[in-house]
């Protein structure tokens, strides 16, 4: 991996579909380019599920992984370059560049956001824990519970399931339309989830089902998530609007934030969008960089 | 089986402050704490408040170590390097029943306590100073002196001081026998997992669990109960510079309105007797508490987005008040037991208290070669700063450190203290994979024998073995 260059027309933060799109056309166009991302791989959160039919996520390899776009400094005057802060391994180190394009996706509300009640034993963790851990071989459990919301939550499940776990069951709320797995129950339609019991780890979830009755679902792990949220933490401190009804990042209708030379695009948007518009958003969005750019 | 002059059984912030203040003398002690940290059970969770004191009772024992606590926040604070926020305190009189006790009861309290830079506001003077009070206040009272505190890091603190000055710190070893040798004046500790201690005194700061531990040695005259209390997190901005207190009624002293020294909001606690001294569980009535109680001083409360509910519970003695003293059945074992709700703010005062009393009875000589300080690390080689926590901008390099400390965590919530990973909006669900994988290789140990905090609290199975282990039931209650 090349070492960063200190200026650049354009750094992309994140190597998901959204950022990968958008590089490939960038780079394309002939702006000089680079792409960081947080995580030890490429690829988004789409890596972790073949199920999501992506293939060539991984095959970018001009990314500097393990490399975060910690802050920025906003340009003075119209034609300053914007100074992006970035932390690695080997240290802290300043690129100025025309653009940043943020596509660092989204992430979820885990069970104390959303005030689930109860103990707080070791074993309730999000999706994004569940992939992370079999990554290094191991479980959150045995015989889990998993709350979805989504495809994703699914796909999860289905990878506990594959790797030997013995999924108790799959709660989803009215109307939820769910894809389905092998190895996996059909789904329990709840009310509501209540709250969780066990002292060093989870015993069990108590939920609510569609009868109004209260019931007590025996686990060693919960999985649990509902809402998301942009990750917009590339930009902390620097004041960028965020959207309150997305719980994204705002952007106007050219994927441009409210901070001069800074655009997003993909999840960290469209936290609900769940990957459906990524690719198509990060092309979009290189051609209104270009555009910019080039004038 | 190695012989010292003291035992202290239990890791809060009592009995590492009595470990802090007995490591002044020259004598081979060691303290002993049943989980994998310590901090792990009253002391973690609480309103985080160095209490000046002003609405104790007059007279009693608290109240005398809540003034000689009061006096060396100043420079402790200082020495042991902990974050200390003297923000001062409101309590906001909503009705005029309570303008009247304010100013006919805890004033002339406070006066009483000898916390007398205390100050009568009007309606007007506390809306100046906390905008987003009830704007049915009547008036207040301003305490200067109240200050917030980390609690983890303090008794990490006064641990690794000690430590620093010969004293040991043993982990993990719960305390399930105790003998006494009359011919050889010695005790004889042993913990679950078999190691063996002996010692000439025993001082005994096991928390809620010190009547156990006092019946170890046949010593039945007072028990604990739990008290619990609940809190909710907010990290929103508040315009709220001070604690925000309520009028206490008989019952409690009511629910608060906290910042944290790091930033964001307390509110709670409830107070609400239970059975179980491991019961931390949440509840929905519990939550509505808070709310409802807060929102009558703070009516903001209700809109609050929070990002974290947790329960802690106070030891409650069945003689009313602080157990401090030898025990009736064995002069040389020592109980510092039944600090109720104000274990953080008399902690200085506390373990000087105890340290100084045990010193002065046997003659101990003070060692001249005492620092008060925590020992520093200088690291030898430049940290990496390859970020691990995304949410909280935490670098490997500064887990590394934490991990090179004079007390090392080998847990994830260990960690988490240390050095603030986890504590951000995902809750540790992205880099919590990764900082079980540095404490494995730290520890020795596999991924799936890393531990969130207390014992048993694993937070993988291994992949491998997960079709030949199903447990029949996966409740394991400690």
């Amino acid at each position: 991996m090349s070492e960063l260059k200190d200026t650049l027309d354009v750094l992309i933060a994140g190597a998901g579909q959204a950022g990968q799109a958008a590089y490939r056309q960038l780079r394309d166009s002939g702006l000089s380019v680079d792409m960081v991302d947080f995580e030890p791989e490429p690829g988004g959160e789409l890596r972790f599920y073949p199920e999501a039919g992506i293939q060539h996520l991984t095959k970018t390899p001009d990314v500097h992984t393990r490399t975060t776009v910690v802050g920025i400094l906003p340009p003075m005057r119209e034609t300053d370059l914007l100074e992006v802060n970035l932390s690695a391994a080997s240290g802290v180190q300043s690129v100025r560049v025309q653009a940043l394009l943020v596509c660092t996706g989204q992430l979820d509300y885990s069970r104390e956001n959303n005030r689930i009640p109860g103990q707080r034993p070791a074993g309730v963790v999000t999706p994004n824990f569940v992939m992370r851990a079999l990554n290094n071989g191991a479980l959150p459990g045995i015989r889990p519970v998993i709350y979805a919301d989504s495809d994703r939550d699914i796909w999860c499940a289905s990878q506990l399931a594959k790797a030997g776990a013995e999924v108790q069951a799959v709660l989803a709320q009215p109307g939820t339309n769910l894809a389905t797995a092998p190895g996996l129950p059909a789904p329990t339609v709840i009310q509501s989830v209540d709250a969780v019991r066990g002292g060093s780890r989870i015993s069990s979830v108590v939920i609510t089902d569609v009868n109004g009755r209260e019931v007590e679902l025996l686990c060693d792990a919960f999985i649990y998530a509902s809402g998301r949220y942009g990750n917009y933490f590339a930009l902390k401190g620097s004041g960028v609007q965020l959207d309150e009804e997305t719980g994204g990042l705002w952007t106007d209708q050219a994927f441009r934030t409210s901070i001069p030379r800074v655009y997003a695009a993909g999840t960290c948007v469209n936290p609900d969008a769940m990957h459906s518009q990524s690719e198509a958003q990060g092309r979009a969005a290189a051609e209104v960089i270009v555009r910019d750019l080039k004038g | 089986m190695r012989t010292y002059d003291v035992i202290v059984v239990g890791g809060g912030v009592v009995g590492t402050s009595v470990l802090y203040h007995l490591s002044q003398y020259r004598r081979e002690i060691v303290l002993l704490e049943r989980e994998p940290d310590v901090c792990e059970g009253t002391s973690k969770t609480n309103s985080a408040i160095a209490h000046t004191g002003f609405d104790a009772k007059p007279g009693t024992l608290e109240s005398k170590l809540l003034a000689d606590s009061r006096e060396r926040w100043p420079d402790l604070v200082e020495q042991l390097g902990v974050p200390y926020l003297p923000c001062g305190a409101v309590m906001a009189a909503v009705t005029d029943e309570e303008w009247r006790i304010v100013q006919e009861e805890v004033l002339p309290t406070a006066l009483k306590n000898g916390v007398d830079d205390v100050a009568l506001l009007t309606r007007e003077e506390v809306i100046d100073r906390m905008p987003e009070v009830s704007s049915e206040v009547r008036g207040g009272l301003l305490v200067p002196r109240e200050g917030l505190i980390d609690p983890f890091w303090l008794t990490r603190a006064y641990a690794e001081a000690a430590i620093g000055n010969g004293a040991q710190v043993q982990t993990s070893a719960e305390v399930t026998h105790i003998t006494y040798n009359d011919s050889t004046e010695l005790f004889t500790v042993e913990t679950a997992d078999g190691r063996v201690f002996a010692a000439s005194y025993v001082v005994n700061a096991a928390g809620l669990w010190s009547d156990d531990v006092a019946r170890l040695i046949g010593d039945d005259s007072f028990r604990i109960t739990p008290r619990k209390g609940e809190f909710v997190l907010s990290e929103e901005e508040l315009a709220l510079p001070h604690i925000l207190l309520p009028v206490p009624n008989r019952i409690s002293k009511g629910i608060l309105v906290t910042p944290i020294v790091f930033g964001g909001y307390l509110l709670g606690p409830t107070a609400d007797d239970v059975e179980d001294k491991f019961d931390r569980a949440t509840t929905q009535e519990g939550l509505s508490k808070v709310i409802e109680g807060t929102a009558k001083i703070y009516p903001r409360s209700t809109e609050l987005t929070s990002i974290r509910q947790f329960a802690g519970l106070r030891a409650v003695s069945s003689t009313g008040g602080f157990i401090v003293g030898p025990s009736p059945a064995n002069s040389a074992f020592y109980h510092v037991a039944g600090i109720r709700s104000t274990g953080i703010s008399v902690s200085p005062g506390l373990g000087a208290h105890v340290a100084n009393d045990m010193a002065s009875q046997h003659g101990w000589a003070a060692r001249e070669d005492w620092h008060p300080e925590v020992p520093v690390r200088v690291a030898d080689e430049p940290r990496s700063e390859e970020i691990v926590c995304l949410c909280r901008t935490i670098t490997r390099g500064e887990i590394e450190d934490a991990l090179a400390s004079p007390l090392p965590p080998t847990t994830v919530d260990g960690v988490k203290r240390r050095t603030g990973a986890c504590l951000g909006d995902c809750q540790g669900n992205l880099c919590m994979p990764e900082i079980i994988r540095i404490l494995a290789e730290r520890n020795g140990t596999d991924y799936t024998d890393v531990v969130k905090h207390i014992r048993g609290s694993r937070l993988t199975v291994s992949t491998s073995q997960s079709a030949a282990t199903k447990p029949e039931g996966s409740v394991h209650h400690v």
